[in-house]
């Protein structure tokens, strides 16, 4: 067993130290550099334990119910967009209203991230509303009451009052902008566009995916996808 | 100084009140795992659900401060963490509806308060926030000001672990690890959170999670060489 490997097992061996490694116990015998880094490790996650937690100078729970108080869904929502965001937010728009029909000519602005061509067979969004990144659904629906029956009421609660007009909608697509479930990472995103380029291109559409801070296409940040 | 009166009591009627619903809905059984602590999270998360704000409190005076620590060993900085503990909560809020009971209560949380707290690193990173920090300079820290100094290498270990400033340094050096390899340090070796829990916060395999909690030991202990 080299040191190399002897390193690597480190780990294992502090997690189960009743484990019998006897190739470990015999290079560490004789091997006063291994020796010294095992030390290291150990003391090192030793000292990481030892960290007293930082004590909260005050109870949270006053601040808490102010900002719930003070901030609406809405503004929640919106809160984020500061400048450059809204720079770069701005740009994205730019970027789908020169790729895209203008609003005259079907497409329609529902929401500040969210497009809608009503006369397309295909309509996809960007779920503005939601907080946990997870494909909830692009399984075509004909209806509105499918359309709940396949979200669940709750996720359409915060949804403006377009929803009304979801029975007009043919099929959905909902991406997960960003919120509790975190932002999408690379190879989820790589999925997601993947999927929706092939679902739609297929049938001659246009797929945009842009990326909500940088305004650049294929980003890391789905804010939303249209054809 | 009545309304003030007032309020306590009736903050402390409604937490007995709650406290005895949850009692009775654990004596009914309600969404029962066996597990004391998650069945009691649980009926909370669904008193809180159905607008019941001393159970949302109780949540809070129950996390607040597991979640300070997390935010504040990921973010060095006790104003910010405090300001994101508040985010984390104000978020769950908003999300109490979409708890589907598939994990602990605590996991989910801390799923709530790892993306928070991603993101939060990535914005402030953007702002070079942290490339004011020096080593050289005073560091704020919840007890106030202090200043590193490299630790004498003539005094022991025990003593060492005691010394306030070998603490800040090693937080300091935490916070130069990469944020993947940073989140799964602090979950296991400061959290002390199960290799399954962090794999569910963090979304990824758990072979994944013992190899980057490696890594990060690896990295931090070479940042640390001379110090311990």
């Amino acid at each position: 067993m080299d040191c190399r490997t002897v390193r690597e097992i480190f780990f294992e061996q502090l997690d189960d130290p009743a484990a019998s490694r006897p190739a470990l116990a015999a290079h560490l015998q004789r091997c006063a550099g291994c020796r010294r880094e095992w030390e290291a490790y150990r003391q090192t996650v030793k000292l990481l334990g030892r960290i007293p937690a930082p004590a909260l100078s005050r109870d949270l729970s006053d601040g808490i119910h102010q900002r719930l108080s003070a901030t609406t869904p809405l503004r929640e929502l919106l809160r984020p967009l500061h400048a450059g965001i809204l720079a770069a937010a701005g740009l994205a728009v730019i970027l789908l209203l020169v790729a895209l029909p203008l609003p005259g000519e079907g497409l329609v602005s529902v929401w500040p991230r969210a497009f809608v061509d009503r006369d397309a067979d295909v309509t996809v969004l960007a779920d503005p509303s939601s907080d946990v990144f997870s494909l909830v659904t692009w399984k075509p629906v004909a209806s509105r009451k499918e359309l709940l029956a396949e979200l669940g009421a709750d996720r359409l609660e915060s949804w403006p009052k377009q929803a009304g007009e979801l029975d007009a909608w043919p099929a959905l697509l909902l991406v997960p902008v960003e919120g509790a479930g975190g932002l999408p990472d690379a190879a989820e995103t790589a999925f997601l566009m993947a999927m929706a380029r092939s679902l739609f291109q297929a049938d001659g559409n246009r797929v945009m995916v842009g990326d909500a801070e940088t305004g650049a296409e294929d980003g890391v940040r789905l804010y939303g996808l249209a054809y | 100084m009545i309304e003030s009166g007032l309020g306590e009591l009736y903050e402390f009627w409604g937490i007995v009140v709650s406290t005895l619903l949850l009692g009775i809905g654990r004596l009914h059984g309600q969404k029962s795992s066996g597990n004391g602590e998650a069945d009691e999270d649980a009926l909370l998360v669904e008193r809180a659900r159905e607008g019941d704000q001393y159970a949302f409190d109780r949540l809070i005076h129950k996390y607040q401060s597991r979640i300070y620590q997390f935010c504040y060993r990921m973010l060095s900085d006790p104003d910010e963490a405090e300001e994101l503990t508040q985010d984390v909560f104000v978020k769950l809020y908003r999300n109490l509806k979409r708890f589907r009971y598939e994990s602990k209560f605590s996991t989910w949380l801390f799923q709530i308060a790892k993306n928070l707290t991603l993101n939060k690193l990535k914005y402030l990173k953007r702002r070079h926030f942290f490339a004011n920090q020096s080593l050289d300079e005073p560091r704020r820290t919840g007890d106030g000001e202090i200043r590193f100094e490299v630790a004498d290498e003539t005094c022991d270990l025990e003593a060492a672990y005691e010394n306030l400033e070998l603490q800040q340094l090693v937080q300091t050096k935490i916070a130069q690890l990469r944020p993947e390899h940073r989140v799964a340090l602090v979950l296991r070796d400061m959290e002390g959170l199960r290799y399954d829990e962090i794999a569910r916060i963090l979304n990824l395999a758990e072979g994944t999670v013992k190899s980057r909690i490696h890594r990060a030991r690896l990295e931090l202990r070479d940042s640390l060489e001379g110090h311990i």
